[in-house]
């Protein structure tokens, strides 16, 4: 009798579990999803370290720093003179036990028309293999054809980086 | 007993192996066929070893039953946190192909290992050190060698690593050992799988962070733990009911519910979150090593903050906490706010913005806040 009630319970549970999953079907768009989750020991893909290339001009660097999740970079540099531009190295590193592949690089930047970006290095679908690593730079310029802006711009780019097992 | 160490033996050996002689991210197939093939290799030693052992439990389906439904219930739970923490997608492949891959590689040695474990426990002399010496061996065999010493670079990685690595890994195979003594291999079996599975077969995983992340590493396990040692106590041993309560997982509950809300509140999922101090950038409103706690201002309470109001800002990926001196408005008509701290001379260099506010301190807590302060000074 407690074996029939306890398989009544985990029926009962199944039965939420499925409910979870056709709400998860339906109300995917809505749900908050960001990133790629890190899991210890297998899986661990993540930003080593960001160094400041020399600036040209009299571009300057502010700041730069690793989120959390340690796959978004956020840069932040000054710029005085269109054709001003700083150049970052970013080391990626795959400290797992599994290959990756990167899916995707995103830019996100305030919008200002006189800054722009660039990255060499990298490429959607360059592999990571386990216990290696890779460096890639980013650009950061003031447009050299601006003429109307303020003195001094300030701007903050932030990158992120989404890795994903490579397939077998 | 001889039986046991001889297989406890091949096991250091499987660890000497795999953290010292080879480096198995870069032995190719190793996850997939390698590691699979020495596990296999051990269980049939182990079988060969315990042919005249039984492994087979009383109670075995009770007990399998009652960990399904735990196991269940920690899944529906751990899925719902998604809705208060966001989630990540997982980044194991979706190929079809990749998704069997992935479970035979890191689910299929489930089956030997339990089984091994199961067959190392089964002795009837110095149970105690059997028990540890069968928790700690398998626990160093699951342990990722690769990059180990990586996660020690300083001691805010190896504090972060260690508890939400190390210490649920052990506290987990302690109880999995234990689930082996009362129910043979099948109960760590089941609870492994349920940990494991959903990562290579969901799309998504609730985003928690390294807190969230040690805080189910341990409390899933004492869970288990406490509700699987009553249904085999109340079915092998002769207790009078009131003997029994001892035992009942009723009794903590309340631990269980205090150690959610502790961890709630400290993680910041309520309105109100504790912050330590860790300058003395206020004092003498408060100081280094008081705790502050702040609460969560949404769009329309942000509108109501004025002069003289403590703030939590974001500046970058840390967070600053100072007055409002002055309010600004920006070309746009957007608040922007000036801060300072009660003991800096000048006011902070750059204006903050309301999106850049996360929330008000409701109140100041004296001294609480010293741990994270010793800690921080042993990381920096």
């Amino acid at each position: 009798m407690e074996q029939r009630n306890k398989n009544i319970i985990i029926g009962g549970l199944l039965a939420v579990l499925v409910v979870m999953a056709v709400g998860y079907a339906a109300f995917a768009t809505q749900l908050n999803i960001n990133g790629i989750a890190n899991i210890e020991s297998r899986w661990d893909v993540h930003i080593q370290s960001i160094d400041e290339g020399s600036p040209s001009g009299t571009a300057a660097n502010v700041k730069t720093d690793v989120e959390q999740d340690r796959l978004k970079a956020m840069f932040e540099c000054t710029f005085k003179s269109p054709g001003d531009s700083i150049t970052y190295t970013v080391e990626v590193k795959n400290e797992g036990n599994l290959n990756a592949v990167l899916d995707n690089i995103v830019f996100s930047e305030e919008e200002n028309p006189a800054i722009t970006y660039s990255y060499d290095g990298i490429n959607i679908s360059d592999e990571l293999p386990a216990t290696e690593s890779r460096q890639f730079t980013v650009t950061v310029t003031y447009n050299p054809a601006v003429t109307s802006q303020p003195a001094v711009i300030t701007e903050a780019l932030t990158m992120t980086l989404s890795y994903s097992q490579k397939e077998a | 007993m001889k039986k046991s160490l001889i297989m406890s033996a091949l096991v250091i050996l499987y660890i000497i192996i795999n953290s010292l002689v080879i480096t198995p991210s870069q032995v190719p197939f190793y996850n997939e066929l390698i590691n699979p093939m020495m596990w296999i290799g051990l269980c049939v030693m182990a079988i060969l070893l315990s042919k005249d052992s039984v492994l087979r439990v009383k109670d075995e389906s009770n007990k399998t039953q009652s960990l399904i439904i735990v196991m269940i219930i920690y899944i529906i739970l751990y899925f719902l946190l998604g809705l208060i923490f966001g989630f990540q997608k997982t980044p194991y492949s979706k190929n079809i192909f990749s998704v069997i891959t992935n479970i035979w590689s890191f689910g299929g040695i489930i089956f030997f290992q339990e089984f091994i474990r199961a067959s190392m426990i089964k002795v009837e002399h110095k149970r105690k050190f059997n028990f540890i010496l069968v928790t700690i061996l398998f626990t160093l065999a699951n342990l990722s060698f690769t990059n180990f010493f990586d996660h020690f670079a300083n001691v805010k990685e190896g504090f972060i690593y260690t508890v939400s690595t190390l210490i649920p890994l052990i506290v987990s195979n302690g109880v999995f050992t234990y689930l082996a003594l009362i129910g043979g291999p099948k109960l760590p079996i089941v609870y492994r799988l349920f940990v494991t599975l959903p990562e290579f077969v969901v799309p998504i995983l609730p985003n928690l962070d390294w807190f969230g992340t040690a805080i189910i590493g341990v409390t899933l396990p004492l869970a288990v733990f406490v509700y699987l040692n009553y249904v085999h106590v109340k079915k092998t041993e002769r207790f009078s009911k009131r003997e029994s309560r001892q035992y009942s997982p009723a009794v903590y509950i309340p631990v269980f519910i205090v150690i959610a809300l502790v961890a709630g509140f400290v993680i910041g999922i309520f309105k109100y979150q504790p912050i330590a101090v860790l300058s003395g950038s206020m004092s003498p409103t408060f100081d280094r090593g008081d705790a502050v706690v702040v609460e969560k201002l949404n769009k329309a309470e942000k509108r109501e903050l004025k002069k003289g109001d403590i703030v939590q800002y974001a500046s970058g990926s840390q967070y600053v906490i100072h007055r409002i001196v002055e309010i600004e408005n920006d070309v746009y008509g957007n608040r922007t706010f000036i801060t300072k701290g009660d003991n800096n001379n000048g006011n902070d260099l750059n204006p903050v913005s309301s999106d850049q506010v996360v929330g008000k301190v409701a109140f100041v807590i004296k001294y609480i806040g010293y741990p994270s302060v010793w800690l921080s000074g042993m990381v920096s």
